[in-house]
């Protein structure tokens, strides 16, 4: 973030004559965003202020019902480690960045000039993690998901709940045909069920 | 103030609506429809969070079935009629947009639809409420019918409505059980929840209710209605269905199957548990890969129900709590995006993502809106989605951390899918040139559902502090006898 | 009694005005002495005539509630008839007498004491609806019907007669009072039991369930339309009314083997009424099978008969009734005007037609068992009284046939509202309108008020 910084704000300017007639502050559109979000990146900052600077945990109270959970303490002791801890960092890294590009005016070079070590090639390449990503979650999961709603959500879920439909509209073609319309038909299955309940009321 | 009034004013209104002489549809949809959010308004002013319910009506009905008009409101109840009236006007909102046939009969199913949902929020009595639950389907099934488009739509809408007749009509044997235990019929709440149920039979009564509200909802492998619905039907309806519909069956949760029986809840609310946190994951895999932006929202909603559903039965006041805001938020989120897929469908004639492309160019305002409820929808901090998913998980997490571990990749997936169909439509390559920004009166809806998204996630508390007396007598229903 | 006497007179009194060529009378005549009749049953100027009578017919709650609602309906079926038969049909005023004298034979059956009224009952009652059943002379399915219906009826009268007689073999005796004495003395013995069965194969033919429904679908398809409505509206409740009767006095004696029998039956008849019904094309045989699976549900009640189970069915049978009615009337005149018979060919009704097309939905709905309509409340009753006697599963296997069922009805909706306009504007009275608007308002009426309702029928 630092290096970004210092590189765009106060770097060297590497840029031709045509655009820099251009570079102007922004609109008004852009800067009161930027306002508000710089303003309230402070206000959530304060509102939440550590307990060693008797924060009121503003932010808490926003959303009470997630940290009255939570239910984690800090004693101070801990609470200024971290705090210094990342502190020290930031500034040194500060320190770091403001000497090699405000200082030394070095510029970074486009990345095919680029032909140094091993390490900061895997740094720039961000340690190969968007290619394993993409391939070892991203295509899995679409994968996977094409599977899911072409095979599971219409063979199976789809079809259980509509093939019940089916079943039955089914059945009802093949039960229909038993009104054949012949009336000795008719009065012979009459016979067989006054048989077939008496026989039930025998036998039960 | 009277309850009575949010029941009467848009039932009375769809009367007039179908009876009056000349046409004023959209102008008495509209103002009754405001009317009813102001009263809700004046309402949860007076509200005194400390009592239990407000009782505004309580007339002996069907005497020889032990039968009220019974309608009151406690914390609850208020947030989802508030909730429901607010969809309404927005639904009643969109549907200015477009142009319906015979739109007198539109408007007043509309009304209808509102009058029966508010009923289903406010019954006392239970089977008050299960006529109301029955209702509330009628003037959906015929939107549906009348107003859905594709030629799938007959199909799907009986399906629709055969689906959740079924689980309604086991819920009314379970009714019919619990009103008939004592020696008098009786189905008022208060007796209901007093009842003591023996183990094998609330394990009974359970299965009866969470099939209705499974379904309804819908959880998992009850699903299948829902995709074609949402996708065929107008975007008003639409925005009823999963803006207030499925919230009719969480509400019905919290408020019929947890007290009335607590052991069983106890026992086997674990299953349904996992079965609505596999259903968050099973949504969001699914919502991946559709090419159809309603659709896949449709299954974005599966999704966030499914939490929603999870976080009710881990039967904690956190997860409950959750679950509330999250409803809130959900109802909010779906609306807004339900209503995002149809501006884009005005623009181009259907819902395909890979029809969009660039649009933020000519669109910003659009695009900044859609940004700011996409980001509610997928739970960004500070947007009104974040807290309620975060205490959900919170909830789940102490309950199981499998199911916590499912849901919340789920979750993940879910940003993915969000985050991608934006990029594709509003980012990208632009495919036209000629499109200029969202009218005035899109944006005006739109800035409102941005504010709400906005000022619910900064300010969530008010959702916990409405509703903990009611929660409260839901979870510990034996330290208030 | 001094019904009886009334609608008989009034029955002769139609033939006559036929023969005297005053035709014109003859509706109103019909009319105004049922709504006499309802008056003398309401306010209990029943007579008795014990002396006369010997104890053959008894009038008691259950007789005068089932004939009330008879003769309610009748009013329906009648007020139907005039939309139906056109002025110039010959024999008009004798069709009416045979529609009274079937009347007249359901309150007999409903309030027999004796075996022999329940055969007279049941012939008085039946033999009218075989000739009526093919008095569309000219048409063949008609006579096809009455001739079917003739011959299975006649059929089914052998096992009454052959049920009765071992009854008598038995205990020497037709009167109920008499058997049920003797039964105490001398115990059962398996001649009447036989004698029973073979009895209730009866009422399960006149009631058209499984087994012995066969005769019902080509019936009612073929049949004039007033003639189907009555058959399964009025001659349904008065052969209820007599089998409520019937088990009431034969319920205490081997409870559970009846139970079993009627369980068999009831299930039977709403799983065979439900499934062949969704694949129906034409709207007249949808409703007879529709018709057959609201008998199986009423069997439940029958079968759990608990206090107040004939309330229970009363109500069922009065909504279904009103609702079926209304749509059989709505179904005659888009026939008579379109020639229109298929569910298919009714899609668009709503374009044209707002207030048909209202009558058709809200009849559908109520029997789809829509709450707060009167059918909700019929399919309630049912149910409550199954979970009531613990028979939940019964319960659960009614609800699934009604979501099976609920699928024709909605099948009908979705073609009513369709939008295309190939039904053009019918013809309609202002009286026929407000009849329509009648059933409607019975129908929501009876769903929103059923205690009110409840409370004429006790």
């Amino acid at each position: 973030m630092l290096r970004l910084y210092f590189v765009v704000f106060y770097g060297q300017e590497r840029i031709n004559k045509a655009v820099k007639t251009h570079i102007h502050e922004s609109p008004n559109g852009m800067l009161i965003p930027l306002y508000i979000l710089a303003a309230l990146s402070i206000v959530a900052g304060i509102m939440n202020a550590p307990e060693i600077f008797h924060g009121n945990k503003w932010l808490e109270n926003f959303i009470a019902p997630v940290t009255v959970l939570s239910g984690i303490h800090l004693d101070h002791a801990t609470e200024w480690f971290l705090m210094s801890i990342s502190f020290l960092c930031i500034v040194m890294v500060g320190v770091f960045a403001y000497d090699k590009f405000v200082k030394k005016g070095k510029v970074p070079q486009n990345d095919e000039a680029l032909n140094d070590s091993t390490f900061s090639k895997l740094l720039r390449d961000k340690f190969y993690v968007d290619e394993l990503y993409e391939m070892l979650i991203v295509k899995p999961a679409y994968s996977f998901s094409t599977l899911m709603s072409t095979f599971f959500e219409e063979k199976i879920i789809h079809r259980a709940t509509n093939g019940a439909g089916r079943l039955t509209l089914f059945l009802s073609g093949k039960i229909r045909k038993t009104q054949n319309g012949f009336i000795s038909y008719y009065l012979f299955a009459m016979a067989l069920g006054v048989l077939g309940l008496i026989t039930i009321f025998i036998l039960f | 103030m009277n309850i009575l009034i949010i029941i009467l004013l848009p039932f009375l209104s769809a009367l007039l609506i179908l009876l009056a002489g000349k046409d004023y549809s959209q102008r008495i949809a509209l103002i009754s429809a405001a009317a009813s959010v102001i009263a809700i308004g004046v309402m949860m002013a007076l509200f005194d969070k400390d009592a239990t319910t407000i009782t505004s009506i309580d007339l002996p009905w069907i005497k020889s079935m032990g039968v009220h008009f019974h309608l009151g409101a406690d914390g609850l109840s208020l947030l989802m009629i508030l909730i429901c009236n607010v969809v309404t006007l927005i639904s009643m909102y969109v549907s200015l947009g477009d142009t319906f046939s015979q739109h007198r009969l539109y408007f007043a199913l509309l009304l209808l639809m509102q009058t029966f949902m508010n009923g289903v929020f406010t019954a006392q009595d239970l089977f008050l409420y299960y006529i109301f639950w029955e209702l509330a389907l009628i003037p959906a099934y015929f939107l549906l019918l009348i107003w859905g488009k594709g030629k799938d739509v007959k199909p799907a809408t009986i399906k629709f409505f055969l689906f959740t007749l079924l689980g309604s009509l086991f819920m009314l044997v379970a009714i019919v059980w619990l009103g008939n235990i004592g020696s008098i019929a009786d189905f008022s709440l208060a007796t209901i929840y007093g009842l003591e149920i023996g183990t094998q039979e609330q394990l009974f009564v359970y299965g009866a209710f969470m099939l209705a509200y499974g379904i309804k909802t819908p959880l998992f492998p009850f699903h299948s209605w829902l995709p074609d619905t949402y996708t065929l039907a107008p975007a008003p309806v639409t925005i009823m269905l999963s803006g207030v519909m499925s919230k009719m069956a969480l509400y019905s949760i919290i408020r019929f199957v947890l007290p009335v029986v607590p052991d069983a809840v106890e026992q086997y609310g674990i299953y349904v548990v996992y079965l609505a946190t596999i259903g968050v994951m099973y949504a969001s895999v699914i919502a991946l890969t559709q090419k159809d932006l309603k659709r896949m929202f449709a299954y974005v909603s599966i999704a966030h129900v499914g939490l929603i559903a999870a976080g009710i039965l881990t039967y904690s006041v956190l997860g409950i709590q959750g679950s509330l805001i999250q409803m809130a938020a959900h109802a909010i989120n779906t609306v807004g995006l339900f209503f995002i897929a149809q501006i884009l469908f005005r623009l181009k004639g259907n819902f395909d993502i890979n029809c969009f492309g660039g649009l933020r160019q000519y669109m910003p305002v659009f695009a900044g809106l859609y940004m700011v409820i996409m980001f509610g929808s997928i739970g960004v901090p500070l947007t009104n989605g974040f807290v309620g998913e975060f205490i959900i998980f919170t909830s789940l997490y102490r309950l199981d951390v499998f199911a916590a571990l499912i849901a919340g990749s789920g979750i993940i997936l879910g940003a993915v899918y969000m985050l991608t169909s934006y990029q594709k439509i509003m980012l990208g390559p632009d495919t036209d040139t000629t499109l200029t920004d969202i009218t005035n009166s899109d944006k005006t809806l739109l800035y409102c559902i941005a504010c709400i998204v906005i000022i619910t996630g900064l300010y969530p508390s008010w959702i916990t502090s409405l509703c903990d007396v009611s929660v409260q007598n839901i979870i510990h229903p034996y330290l208030q006898k | 009694m001094n019904t009886i006497i009334l609608l008989a007179v009034t029955g002769i009194f139609s033939m006559f005005s036929g023969i005297f060529r005053q035709k014109q009378l003859a509706l109103p005549a019909i009319l105004i002495a049922f709504i006499l009749a309802l008056g003398m049953l309401t306010f209990g100027w029943i007579g008795n005539y014990d002396d006369i009578l010997n104890n053959m017919l008894i009038f008691d709650n259950l007789a005068i509630n089932f004939s009330l609602v008879i003769i309610f309906i009748s009013i329906f079926i009648f007020i139907m008839s005039q939309y139906y038969y056109s002025d110039d049909i010959e024999h008009l005023t004798d069709l009416f007498a045979l529609f009274v004298f079937s009347i007249i034979g359901g309150i007999l059956l409903v309030s027999f004491q004796n075996l022999t009224m329940l055969f007279l009952g049941t012939e008085i009652l039946s033999i009218p609806l075989y000739i009526l059943a093919a008095s569309n002379r000219r048409n063949l399915a008609s006579n096809e019907a009455g001739l079917k219906y003739y011959l299975m009826g006649s059929f089914a009268t052998c096992f009454l007669l052959l049920g009765i007689t071992l009854i008598y073999g038995a205990y020497g005796s037709f009167d109920l009072t008499d058997i049920h004495t003797a039964l105490a003395t001398q115990g059962i013995s398996s001649l009447f039991l036989t004698g029973v069965v073979l009895i209730l194969c009866s009422f399960i033919f006149k009631l058209s369930a499984v087994p012995f429904h066969f005769w019902a679908p080509d019936v009612y398809h073929g049949a004039p339309t007033v003639l189907t409505a009555f058959v399964s509206t009025v001659v349904k409740v008065a052969v209820m009314g007599a089998l409520l009767r019937f088990m009431a006095f034969i319920g205490n004696y081997n409870s559970e083997k009846w139970v079993i029998l009627f369980m068999l039956v009831s299930v039977a008849t709403m799983i065979f009424g439900t499934i062949v019904s969704i694949k129906q094309k034409n709207f007249k045989r949808l409703l007879a099978y529709s018709g057959m699976a609201n008998v199986g549900f009423v069997l439940i009640a029958i079968l759990t008969a608990g206090e107040g189970s004939s309330g229970y069915i009363l109500y069922n049978l009065t909504a279904y009734s009103i609702a079926s009615i209304l749509a059989f009337t709505i179904y005659s005149t888009i026939k008579s005007q379109t020639g229109i018979d298929t569910i298919k060919g009714i899609s668009g009704l709503v374009t044209h037609n707002k207030l048909l097309a209202t009558g058709l939905l809200v009849s559908m709905l109520s029997f789809a068992g829509i709450p707060p309509l009167a059918g909700f409340f019929g399919k309630y009753f049912i149910i409550f009284s199954a979970v009531k006697a613990g028979d939940t599963w019964l319960a659960v296997i009614a609800i699934l046939t009604s979501v099976v069922a609920a699928y024709n009805y909605l099948r009908i909706s979705a073609y009513v509202v369709n939008d295309n306009n190939s039904i053009p504007v019918l013809k309609i009275t202002t009286r026929y309108r407000i009849f329509i608007i009648l059933c409607i308002a019975l129908i929501i009426g009876g769903g929103i008020l059923p205690d009110q309702l409840f409370g004429l029928l006790h």
